[in-house]
């Protein structure tokens, strides 16, 4: 159940178990999923990607099931809860990569559907490199630091895909990002 | 008009058409120059602007009170958008002509135009 000392996770869980009993599969993405590695990040909303066919109304009606009522401009807002849940457009990709695995998490009766920790560094990186947003460049580093074993070659090979397919991406960026990501696994 | 003698277009309406095509040989654009440039009302394209926003192809930020637009670079299918906007553009005179007197360039205070 939510309320006001749930935490953005908790409603995460609460969200994705109430979606997935309504047969809709929804992964958390963005500045959320980073907050599920690092909890020294606190985002203030959750913010899932649905399947492109999926109906809104059956949205609607899962997330009433916890408490939570769309709002203006597709935001879904709780009563006691500080937290919103809000569905960016799909499909489920990070830059040009579409997302096809992400990790299932069970807590008890509840799961989550959350992109990898390496997706999630590229996601934030990526909110770095597209609209210079130092913040979400400190997020990808401090998420890569807190998860062990990331796979700094397969950050490194989405990197390379996006340079390839659009120039207009700082390569000097990436290379001081990535000297940033490898220091802490040397 | 009976919908079968409308005119289609590729994102949905004409305003949206054109507002895609000068964001994509302009960068960015604030939602009054882009009215004032389209020769349509502010609401009109704000509308334009929310709807395109909500299927993930358009970004705004908000500076004061002024809604800038742009392209979303992170779009999953971003590089094709813009080159197929700019492929259009390019076969569009007046639009064209419409980017070239939109370019922001940073202005001295006091200048004369």
């Amino acid at each position: 159940m939510i309320d006001a000392e749930s935490s953005l996770i908790d409603v995460a869980f609460e969200a994705c178990s109430a979606l997935d009993r309504a047969g809709i599969v929804a992964v958390l993405c963005g500045g959320s999923a980073a907050s599920y590695y690092c909890a020294e990040y606190q985002s203030l909303d959750a913010d899932f990607v649905l399947r492109l066919d999926t109906s809104e109304r059956a949205v609607n009606a899962a997330l009433v099931e916890i408490g939570y009522r769309r709002g203006v401009s597709n935001v879904y807002s709780h009563h006691a809860s500080r937290f919103t849940i809000e569905f960016p457009a799909g499909p489920l990709a990070i830059g040009r990569k579409i997302v096809q695995t992400w990790l299932t998490v069970n807590r008890r009766e509840l799961l989550l559907h959350v992109i990898s920790a390496e997706d999630s560094v590229c996601d934030r990186f990526l909110h770095y490199w597209a609209w210079h947003d130092r913040s979400a460049r400190a997020i990808a580093l401090e998420v890569a630091r807190v998860v062990p074993n990331l796979d700094a070659g397969a950050i490194a090979a989405w990197a390379a895909g996006e340079m390839a397919a659009d120039s207009s991406y700082d390569p000097a960026a990436w290379v001081a990002f990535e000297a940033d990501l490898l220091e802490p696994m040397r | 008009m009976a919908p079968e003698t409308r005119k289609p277009y590729l994102f949905g309406s004409r305003t949206r058409d054109r507002l895609l095509i000068l964001l994509a040989l302009t960068d960015e654009l604030h939602v009054r120059g882009a009215a004032r440039a389209l020769g349509k009302g502010p609401s009109e394209i704000a509308k334009a602007v929310t709807s395109l926003e909500r299927i993930g192809v358009v970004v705004s930020r908000i500076v004061g009170t002024t809604r800038f637009v742009s392209l979303n670079r992170r779009w999953y299918a971003a590089v094709e958008l813009k080159a197929l906007l700019e492929r259009l553009g390019a076969a569009d005179s007046e639009l064209s002509a419409i980017a070239v007197r939109s370019r922001a360039r940073p202005r001295r205070i006091g200048k004369p135009l």
